[in-house]
């Protein structure tokens, strides 16, 4: 049998591939997995991807052949590839441009293979919007359906080209800034040129549509920024939370021509509809009881918008979508870091926000410095000595707690800041008792939710003028996405187990930094206890995108060599 | 009945007598037992070529028939000459040849009836010998239309399936109830752990004992288990015989699913009447290359044997069904694709079947069988040996089994490894050989340390009380030389902690000084220990025949799945048909020349002649309008007149009798098969 053992890939019969990234040929492999594969996990030397239906045809889309992919599968293989992985691809990638949709004459035209469209005119859920059968090739469909019929069809497992086109949308004049007003220079890096080039596919109908896969803190709003500014028209900016609907309004004030007045807040209290408005997935799905109408869906038509954004993609409810169905004109861009939903509505992502249109790996951005390399590091304390009787006597809680909050952990805090000197900082905790101990013991600014947004912005801007260089935040940075950029970050307590959490923690640190291009992450957790077992939680899933953790027992006194070794 | 337990019931002297049958002569220059000339294809095919015609047309049709099946010596005789036009002395003379070269053997039954067989695992030789299978793989030009078929469902190699089956089996308990059956909970677990579809063993009408309790697919699983001599009963509950599971376990894979294929060959050909035939054919073919069900049935027509095709499975029937239940056990690979009116299957034998000849071994420099993930995750390479897959099916859960095997180790699994007696330090130890001595990342060994630090600390012990009458017989224990080591820890004044194991022991050292203790033991003993054996991985080890002496050992007793024809309960006849069975008692006693020359005889002299030839069940040779023909007379018929002759004319296109009166030849002769020269 075929065993080519420096073949890096592993590929099994249910469209999973494993990248042994060991292999010498791992980086070539790696780069041809991306244009056809979705990345699932990058736990140690093995990564896991997976081939879809979706990941084939958003291959199909930029042109790549099942024989390219059956080629690379077979290249880089390490066994025989399987029979039934073969007949998959090709079958999948088959089917991949023979239906179309095209507009004419204000008519919605479905055009394809006339023997395939026979099939389908039999099909109750599709039949319903066919208005009238031109030619076997050709059916007039009813104007109002092309979401729907293109998620049905998507459903059905055959993708369709929709080239019906756009309508423009309200002209919106706007462009990026060379000079921000924070007055640093900005230009879009190639990569994020690179993607906006590809949604935007000058101005064609066969672009328009489409999700860009960027990794955390390679800049993804810049590219919907970019894009924005690049179609001229007025905008809906879709994104997860209320942090972040402020983080973009900041980042087009700031990068681009835009005005105060042209740039909406839609969500909690404000509900302001301008050119440029950002909402939140959470404000469009409100309504008042299970049964009322969405009382803010109508944001989709209270303006000609000419661009929509949906940012984290990967996080779109399942309302939004059906509403999405029915603005199919309008062209729409989707962000995120991965396209791997847990819900099973990644086909409605492809039929309704549009096919992947750019895609980088986090290694590959690592490599490029477009995101920093951080290294990850667990140091456990003992429990203080204080601590002991009653830890020993709490209840299954409260052993939690005094575990988070031992006294042994402040030691090894100013450990690290001493070995860390200079660099921006931030020490991040659950309670807010430690915080005060803490920031009462270094002598350091506290933030937390009891600060106001004004004195929280005026120590931001202090942070990032370098004025102050360790800042303590409490639970507010997990989603702060204004918290300012910093190079090491110490997690003194986190919850119980949430995987999200330290994900985020660890996403502040990602941006590119001057020099070596490096970060550094600790969580302290209190040695022999349970904290320890929920640190162990929440690493896993860090561990599975690809980061791995050092692991000091305290005392550990020299972390200067670490640094200096990572200069 | 199999050669080897062929082997076990006859004598050496008979096996002697056996080889030197004149169709085993070249496979005895080559030095070989006759156990291993029939089972050897060379030798079966030089046996074929040297068969009399009489014995190689009997034996065609014979497995046309029969195949594989056990079957009464009468019908054999009446339907081998219903199916050929050999007469019945012919018949008889070719059985006898076969039985005299221990090709077919025969048990006689209580009642006197003979049953006649094949030994199963010739057959197949046997059957690919002489019906050599036309079909051929699919040419690459055909490749397109199998891309465009619909793959059926990837099973995983059927050994895969029982191990995971009997890890399953071990790690839930195999207590037996107080009717002899494991419990529904357990039955349950094990019917998940494979995935075989029970419906293509069913086809096959198997019988099975506590039917209840087990449906066939339980039953199947438990009879491998001890087919392979791996499990036994005992005291209530089932258990491993850890030394067979240990070598089964170490076999290379092609080896044991090669071995898996011939026991289940043992097990369904002789109930798989003439699809049995497909069997055969299928084993005979290219591992890798596809097929088509299609032209395989083209072959059984062209054969003139009346398998199952296609069209009678579809239509609903009952019969065996070898591409599916093959397919089920993870060797076939089936592609169903659309024909003109209707639908084609293409199939191929995996390259890891049991026909594959796969090793990736040779390609590993530093045995890394495994490898450990930041997060639990274990990748376990194609060739792991199966003592390793074992121990993971205890400290982890499989995710996946394909090319390669994926499993991951949590906090659950590894307590679940600590309940069965391994420790952090072992774990970790087996990870890293298996690893081929890669440390542990960092991550998992601390999740290993997090995860091992609370379950198990603490255990119950079924230890014993040696408990003494007196301080003073304590004092004696303590000071006893051969005692002393023995007790564990003093309790008290008189009573010491020892370990179950050593009651015996303890005893007989006790008897020894002169004080036997209470018979029996206070407390009675309870549920039987569980078991899940540590297997280490060797190498080294050439387990093939030591597994299968085991195994064969153990075929006697295998408990569940009941034989199609039980035929080692029956005694094997030990001489062959001619030795007990004079065919020509009188054949001197009639003219030489009746014999020996064609001539004309008065119609009274021919109706004698004929009359003989019935009587001996032989042929006659005769002229019929000046050509030579040779005639098996049937029956004589009385007409008003005259008398005719009902038989067939052997070299008539088709098999239909005709009817000849004497006036329809000139010229006749008896022929006494073996005697006089055939015709």
């Amino acid at each position: 049998m075929y065993d080519h053992h420096d073949g890096p890939l592993i590929v099994q019969s249910d469209l999973t591939v494993l990248l042994d990234e060991s292999r010498s040929s791992a980086g070539l492999a790696r780069e041809k997995l991306a244009l056809f594969t979705d990345a699932v996990k990058r736990a140690g030397s093995i990564h896991t991807y997976r081939i879809s239906a979706l990941s084939l045809w958003n291959a199909a889309a930029a042109g790549i052949s099942a024989n390219d992919i059956i080629e690379w599968l077979t290249v880089y293989g390490r066994y025989e590839l399987p029979f039934q992985t073969e007949a998959a691809v090709r079958k999948l990638i088959g089917r991949y441009g023979r239906l179309q949709l095209t507009a004419q004459s204000g008519k919605l035209l479905f055009q394809g293979d006339a023997s395939l469209m026979e099939e389908l005119a039999s099909l109750p859920s599709i039949s319903g919007w066919i208005k009238d059968r031109l030619q076997p090739n050709e059916w007039e469909l009813e104007a109002d359906c092309r979401g729907s019929f293109k998620q049905e069809l998507t459903r059905l497992g055959y993708p369709i080209i929709d080239l019906a086109g756009y309508h423009t949308g309200e002209a919106l004049s706007v462009h990026v800034r060379e000079i921000t007003v924070s007055n640093r220079k900005f230009t879009l890096r190639d990569y994020q040129q690179d993607a906006v080039e590809m949604f935007y596919k000058e101005g064609t109908v066969q672009g328009g549509s489409g999700v860009v896969v960027l990794p955390c803190g390679a800049g993804k709003t810049i590219v919907g920024i970019a894009a924005l500014a690049r179609l001229s028209r007025a905008t809906l900016i879709l994104t997860s939370n209320a942090t972040s609907v402020n983080q973009w309004r900041e980042e087009l004030l700031d990068k681009t021509s835009l005005k105060d007045s042209e740039v909406g807040m839609y969500c909690g209290t404000l509900k302001q509809v301008r050119p440029v408005t950002i909402a939140t997935y959470n404000i469009l799905t409100h309504r008042k009881s299970n049964t009322a109408p969405f009382s803010h869906m109508k944001l989709f038509s209270e303006r000609d918008w000419g661009l929509i954004i949906y940012d984290e993609v990967h996080l779109l409810p399942a309302p939004v979508f059906r509403m999405t169905a029915d603005i199919q004109a309008t062209r729409r861009l989707g962000l995120t870091a991965t396209l791997v939903r847990e819900d099973g509505c990644a086909e409605d992502v492809y039929s309704l926000i549009g096919p992947k249109q750019y895609d980088m790996q986090w290694k590959t951005a690592e490599a490029g410095s477009h995101i920093a390399a951080v290294s990850c590091t667990e140091i456990r304390v003992p429990l203080h000595k204080e601590k002991e009787g009653l830890y020993r006597d709490a209840g299954a809680r409260s052993k939690l707690r005094l575990a988070a909050e031992n006294p042994g952990k402040i030691p090894v805090v100013q450990q690290l800041l001493q070995e860390h000197r200079g660099k921006p900082t931030l020490i991040i905790g659950q309670y807010l008792n430690q915080l005060h101990e803490v920031a009462e013991t270094l002598k350091v600014p506290l933030l937390t939710g009891e600060v106001p947004q004004q004195e929280r912005q005026q120590l931001y801007e202090r942070f990032k003028s370098g004025a102050i260089s360790v800042l303590i935040v409490s639970k507010v940075a997990n989603f702060a996405v204004d918290l300012p950029d910093a190079s090491v970050a110490i997690q003194l307590s986190g919850s119980f187990g949430s995987r999200q959490e330290e994900a985020q923690r660890i996403g502040r640190l990602l941006r590119p930094k001057e020099g070596n291009n490096e970060a550094w992450f600790y969580t302290i957790v209190t040695d022999q206890t349970k904290e320890t077992e929920f640190a162990l939680k929440r690493q896993l899933f860090m561990l599975e995108q690809g980061y791995h953790y050092e692991r000091l027992n305290v005392p550990v006194i020299d972390f200067s060599e670490k640094e200096a070794l990572a200069q | 009945m199999n050669v080897q337990q062929l082997v076990n019931k006859l004598s050496d002297k008979r096996m002697e007598q056996l080889l030197n049958a004149s169709v085993w002569r070249s496979a005895k220059l080559r030095g070989m037992a006759w156990s291993e000339a029939a089972v050897d294809s060379r030798s079966i095919h030089e046996a074929a070529e040297l068969l009399s015609p009489y014995a190689s047309c009997f034996i065609k049709a014979m497995l046309r028939l029969f195949a594989a099946m056990p079957v009464d010596g009468e019908r054999l005789l009446r339907e081998v000459r219903m199916d050929t036009t050999l007469s019945g002395a012919e018949c008889l003379m070719g059985l006898t040849e076969l039985e005299e070269a221990g090709i077919l053997f025969s048990v006689r039954k209580v009642w006197g009836e003979s049953l006649y067989f094949i030994p199963t695992d010739s057959f197949a030789i046997w059957q690919q010998t002489l019906f050599a299978c036309s079909a051929e793989p699919l040419s690459p030009s055909d490749r397109q239309g199998l891309l465009d078929g619909k793959l059926r469902k990837v099973y995983r190699p059927l050994g895969r399936q029982l191990l995971s089956a009997f890890a399953m089996l071990a790690k839930n308990g195999m207590e037996l109830t107080v009717k002899g059956a494991l419990h529904k909970k357990t039955v349950a677990k094990l019917l998940q752990a494979v995935d075989f579809d029970e419906q293509w063993l069913s086809r096959f009408e198997l019988k099975w004992t506590l039917r209840e309790h087990y449906p066939l697919k339980a039953a199947f699983i438990l009879e491998a288990g001890f087919a392979f001599g791996l499990l036994y009963a005992e005291e209530g509950t089932l258990k491993w015989n850890e030394a067979v599971l240990g070598n089964w376990l170490n076999l290379k894979e092609e080896k044991r699913e090669r071995q898996l294929l011939e026991w289940c060959l043992k097990l369904l050909l002789p109930a798989a009447d003439v699809s049995a035939h497909i069997a055969a054919a299928l084993i005979g073919m290219q591992a890798g290359q596809w097929y088509s069900v299609q032209h395989m049935e083209q072959w059984l027509i062209n054969s003139q044997i009346r398998a199952p095709i296609a069209a009678d499975l579809n239509s609903g029937a009952k019969m065996p069904d070898w591409y599916s239940l093959f397919h089920s056990f993870g060797w076939l690979e089936l592609v169903d694709y659309e024909i003109s009116g209707g639908t084609g299957t293409l199939f191929r034998w995996k390259p890891s079947s049991p026909l594959g000849a796969l090793s990736h071994n040779t390609m590993l420099e530093v045995r890394r069988f495994i490898i450990v993930q930041p997060n639990g995750e274990v990748i376990a390479q194609p060739d792991s040996p199966f003592s390793i897959r074992w121990e993971l099916e205890l400290m982890a859960e499989q995710v996946s089994d394909e090319q390669v095997s994926i499993y991951r180790i949590d906090a659950a699994t590894l307590a679940r490894s600590l309940e069965f007696g391994r420790t952090r330090a072992a774990i970790q130890s087996f990870l890293e050989q298996a690893a081929g001595g890669d440390p542990l990342p960092a991550a998992f060994a601390a999740l290993l340390e997090v995860w091992t630090s609370r379950a198990c600390r603490t255990e119950f012990a079924e230890v014993v009380l040696l408990r003494c009458d007196n301080e003073q017989m304590a004092a004696f224990v303590k000071n006893d030389l051969s005692i002393a080591p023995l007790l564990m820890q003093q309790l008290g004044q008189t009573d010491f902690i020892v370990a179950k194991s050593q009651i015996n022991e303890i005893r007989s050292c006790l008897q020894k000084a002169g004080y036997p203790p209470r018979k029996g033991v206070q407390t009675a003993d309870s549920a039987a220990e569980r078991r899940f054996p540590f297997v280490a991985w060797d190498e080294r080890k050439d387990v093939r025949s030591a597994i299968l002496s085991e195994w064969e050992s153990c075929q006697q007793t295998a408990p569940f799945i009941y034989e199609a024809f039980p035929l080692h309960h029956f005694e094997l006849n030990d001489r062959a048909s001619k030795e007990t069975y004079q065919a020509f008692p009188q054949w001197d006693s009639v003219p030489a020349m009746w014999t020996k020359q064609l001539r004309t005889y008065h119609p009274s002299t021919r109706r004698e002649l004929i009359e003989q030839a019935l009587e001996w069940q032989t042929p006659v040779q005769l002229r019929i309008e000046s050509e030579l023909r040779s005639f098996v007379p049937e029956k004589l018929e009385q007409q008003e007149g005259g008398w005719a002759v009902v038989g067939l004319l052997r070299d008539e296109r088709e098999r239909q009798p005709v009817r000849l009166t004497p006036d329809m030849w000139e010229e006749m002769r008896l022929v006494i098969p073996g005697q006089t020269e055939p015709i």
